[in-house]
C-alpha cells in the first residue's frame, strides 16, 4: 500500500504546471512522430532528448516518457488508417485495425487502440511501481538458454499467425530468419548475404521492411479500388469509439497488458515481440479465431495493450538496474544521466521524490493520451475519405521522408520497394507474410542465444533441459504445439461416444 | 501467366534458393569446433525452405493447391510504372534533391492511378502534390533536424 501513497504522492507533483505542460508537450510530439512510418519511439526520443533535457528535473524526464507512450501509441494510428506501422510495434495493430477502416470502421478502431492502449499503460504503470524489484532480479535470470527457450515458446504460440496453407507460414517464417541473417554476423564476424553491397553489411532494418511488406503492398493491392475518385461510403457515427468494445474485449486487454509487461521487462526483446505473442494468445483462445485478420476490435485489443504494458515494464531494468533493455531506454538513461542521476538500485533511495513524480507524470500522461486521441479520432479517422489518387501519392511522399530518416539513406527506400513487390507476390501466391516479419524480428534473436548457449556449455545440448527456467518454457512449447491435437482427439473420441449412445 | 503457374514456378525458386543458403552456410562455416559457426543457420533455414518448397511445388503441380484470381494486366502496369516512378526518386535525389524528386514522384503517381485531367482533380491535386512534400521538407528538415537531401532552391 506504501507504493500507491507514494505514487499519490508522485502525481500530485506530477500534476504542477510546468510538469504538466512538459508532459503534453511530449505526448503531442510523441503522437506525431510515432505516426511518421520509420520513426519510432527511439528515433523520438533522441531527436527531442536536447530540447527535453533543456526543461530541468522531473519535467525533463516527463516529457521524454510522453515522447515514448505518445509515439507508442501514434504508431497505431497510421497502422489502421493506411496500413503503414509507424513503428515496429504496431505491425500487429495492421491485422484487424486496417480491415476495420478499410470497412469503415476506423474512428471505432482507433478508440479500442486508445482504449488497450490506457489499460495497457495502466497495468504496465501498476506492474512498474509494485514488481519492480523481484521482477527486475528474475529478469537478469534470463540468460542465453532461458532467451532461446523462450523465442521457441513464442514460435509455438505464434504459429497461429499462418495462413490457410501451414507450409507456406512456415517457408514465410524461414524466409524472415534468412533476411534476419543479412549483415555482419554479431558472434562469429563474417558478413552473410549481402552481394558486396555495403549498404546490407549493417542487417536490414525491421521497420523498412515492414513499411514496404504491408504499406507498400496494401497500396499495390488496391490499386484497382476506388480509383475513380470517388469516396468511401460511412456513417457518422463510425468516426467515433465504442465504449461495447472496450467492454466486450476485456479478456484481451487484460491478456495483452500482462503478456506485454512480462515479455517488455526482459532486455533485448521489446515491444514488438510482446504485441506478437500478445495477438497470437487472443488467437488462440478466441472461439472464433477464424475471424482474426478479417477486422475484429479484439485483433486491436491485446496487442495494443500489450504495446503500451511493455514501454512501462521496459522501464523497470533501467530504473532498477540501471540496464537500459532497449534502444529507447538507452536514449532515456542518456537523459537521467545527463540530469544528474544514476539509474540502478540506489536510484529509489537516492532521488525516492524525484522517482514518484516521473512515475505520477506517467499516469498523467496516459490520460492526457486517451482525451487528445479521443479529440482527434473523427478527424484523423476521415483521412480515410480522400479519393485514392490523391491519398496514395500523399503516403508514398510519406513514406519517402519516413525510410530516408531511418537511417539517412536512399538505400532504405529501395529495400521497401523490393519488399513491397515481394510483399504482392507472396499474398497473390497465398504466403502470409506475418510470419515472414516474425521471423525477421525473432530469427537474429534465437540464432544469438542458441550460439551463446553452445559456445558456453562447449557444445553440450543437455543444458537446454538442465536449466530450471529453460526446461519448464520447453514443457509449456510441448503443451501449446500438442494441445490442438490432443482437442481434437478427445473432440473425436466424444463425437465418436455421442454416435454409439445415438445409435444404441 | 496464370497463378497458378506462377505458383509452381515460386515454389520452384524456393527450392533452388534453398540449396543456395545452404551451399552459403557451408562456405561460411557450418561448425566451429563443437559450437554452431556462422553458416549454420544458413544451412538449416535453406534446409527447411527447400524441403517445404519442394512439398509446395508438388502441391501446385498436382492440382491441390486452389489458388483465387490474379492480378489483371491493367493494375499490373500501373504498379511497375509506380516503381519505376519510386526508383526514379531514388536515383534523381542526390543531383535534385529529395523535395523535388517527391514533388515529381507525386505528381507522376496521381496520375498513373488516375489518368485524368478532369479540372476537378487537378486543381485539389496538384496543389497537395507540391505543398505536401514542401510540407514534410520543413517537418523533417527543419523541425525533426533529419538532413534531407537537398538540392536547387535548397529544396
Amino acid at each position: 500500500m506504501e507504493v500507491f501513497a507514494l505514487l499519490f504522492d508522485g502525481i500530485v507533483q506530477a500534476a504542477a504546471p510546468a510538469t504538466l505542460l512538459a508532459t503534453l508537450f511530449g505526448v503531442v510530439i510523441g503522437l506525431l512522430i510515432g505516426a511518421l512510418p520509420g520513426l519510432g519511439p527511439s528515433a523520438g526520443v533522441a531527436i527531442m532528448l536536447p530540447v527535453a533535457i533543456s526543461l530541468g528535473g522531473v519535467p525533463a524526464l516527463a516529457c521524454l516518457a510522453g515522447i515514448y507512450y505518445g509515439s507508442m501509441f501514434g504508431g497505431a494510428v497510421t497502422s489502421i488508417l493506411l496500413g503503414i506501422p509507424g513503428d515496429p510495434p504496431s505491425v500487429m495493430t495492421i491485422m484487424d485495425g486496417y480491415p476495420m477502416a478499410k470497412n469503415g470502421e476506423a474512428g471505432r478502431a482507433l478508440g479500442m487502440s486508445v482504449f488497450a492502449s490506457f489499460v495497457g499503460g495502466l497495468i504496465g504503470l501498476i506492474g512498474l511501481v509494485t514488481l519492480s524489484i523481484p521482477i527486475a532480479s528474475a529478469a537478469l535470470a534470463f540468460g542465453p538458454t532461458e532467451m532461446t527457450a523462450l523465442m521457441i515458446f513464442a514460435l509455438s504460440l505464434v504459429s497461429v499467425l499462418g495462413g490457410r496453407n501451414p507450409i507456406k507460414g512456415f517457408v514465410a517464417l524461414a524466409l524472415g530468419f534468412w533476411v534476419g541473417m543479412i549483415g555482419l554476423d554479431p558472434i562469429a564476424g563474417p558478413i552473410r548475404f549481402t552481394w558486396g553491397s555495403v549498404n546490407l553489411f549493417d542487417g536490414v532494418d525491421f521497420s523498412v521492411v515492414a513499411v514496404g511488406l504491408f504499406g507498400l503492398t496494401a497500396m499495390f493491392l488496391s490499386l484497382d479500388e476506388n480509383v475513380s475518385g470517388g469516396l468511401q461510403k460511412f456513417k457518422f457515427s463510425s468516426l467515433f469509439p465504442r465504449i461495447k468494445d472496450a467492454i466486450a474485449s476485456r479478456v484481451d486487454l487484460l491478456q495483452g497488458s500482462i503478456t506485454g509487461f512480462f515479455v517488455g521487462v526482459l532486455p533485448g526483446i521489446g515491444a514488438t515481440a510482446a504485441t506478437m505473442l500478445a495477438y497470437a494468445t487472443s488467437k488462440r483462445m478466441s472461439k472464433t479465431p477464424e475471424k482474426y485478420g478479417t477486422g475484429i476490435v479484439g485483433g486491436i485489443a491485446a496487442p495494443e495493450a500489450a504495446n503500451n504494458s511493455a514501454s512501462y515494464a521496459a522501464m523497470i531494468p533501467l530504473f532498477t538496474l540501471g540496464i537500459p533493455g532497449s534502444a529507447t531506454t538507452a536514449v532515456m538513461m542518456a537523459g537521467l544521466l545527463m540530469l544528474g542521476l544514476q539509474p540502478g538500485p540506489l536510484l529509489f533511495v537516492n532521488n525516492g521524490d524525484f522517482i514518484w513524480a516521473v512515475f505520477g507524470s506517467f499516469w498523467i500522461g496516459n490520460l492526457i493520451l486517451v482525451f487528445l486521441t479521443l479529440l482527434l479520432t473523427p478527424f484523423l479517422a476521415s483521412i480515410l475519405f480522400i479519393a485514392t489518387a490523391i491519398l496514395y501519392p500523399i503516403i508514398f511522399a510519406i513514406i519517402a521522408f519516413g525510410v530516408f530518416a531511418i537511417d539517412y539513406s536512399m538505400s532504405g527506400l529501395v529495400i521497401a520497394l523490393v519488399a513491397g513487390v515481394i510483399g504482392l507476390v507472396l499474398i497473390k501466391l497465398d504466403y502470409p507474410p506475418v510470419p515472414l516479419v516474425l521471423g525477421l524480428i525473432l530469427g537474429p534473436m534465437l540464432e544469438r542465444n542458441i550460439r551463446r548457449t553452445m559456445i558456453q556449455s562447449q557444445g553440450d545440448l543437455m543444458v537446454f533441459i538442465e536449466r530450471p527456467i529453460a526446461l519448464v518454457l520447453f514443457i509449456m512449447t510441448i503443451l501449446v504445439i500438442a494441445w490442438p491435437m490432443v482437442r481434437k482427439m478427445m473432440g473425436g473420441k466424444s463425437n465418436a461416444l455421442l454416435e454409439d449412445s445415438n445409435s444404441g | 501467366m496464370s497463378i497458378t503457374r506462377a505458383d509452381q514456378l515460386f515454389a520452384l525458386f524456393l527450392v533452388l534458393f534453398g540449396f543456395y543458403l545452404i551451399w552459403s552456410g557451408f562456405d561460411y562455416g557450418y561448425m566451429n569446433g563443437t559450437t554452431p559457426g556462422a553458416g549454420f543457420f544458413p544451412v538449416l533455414i535453406g534446409g527447411v525452405i527447400s524441403i517445404l518448397s519442394a512439398f509446395n511445388l508438388y502441391r501446385a503441380l498436382a492440382g491441390r493447391e486452389k489458388l483465387a484470381g490474379g492480378v489483371a494486366g491493367r493494375d499490373i502496369v500501373k504498379i511497375v510504372l509506380i516503381s519505376i516512378a519510386f526508383v526514379a526518386v531514388i536515383f534523381a535525389t542526390p543531383f535534385t534533391g529529395l523535395t523535388l524528386s517527391v514533388i515529381a514522384f507525386m505528381l507522376a503517381a496521381g496520375f498513373i492511378i488516375r489518368p485524368s485531367l478532369a479540372p476537378g482533380f487537378l486543381l485539389r491535386f496538384v496543389p497537395v502534390a507540391i505543398l505536401f512534400p514542401l510540407f514534410l521538407r520543413v517537418a523533417f528538415g527543419d523541425w525533426l533536424r533529419i538532413p534531407v537531401p537537398t538540392g536547387p532552391f535548397g529544396l
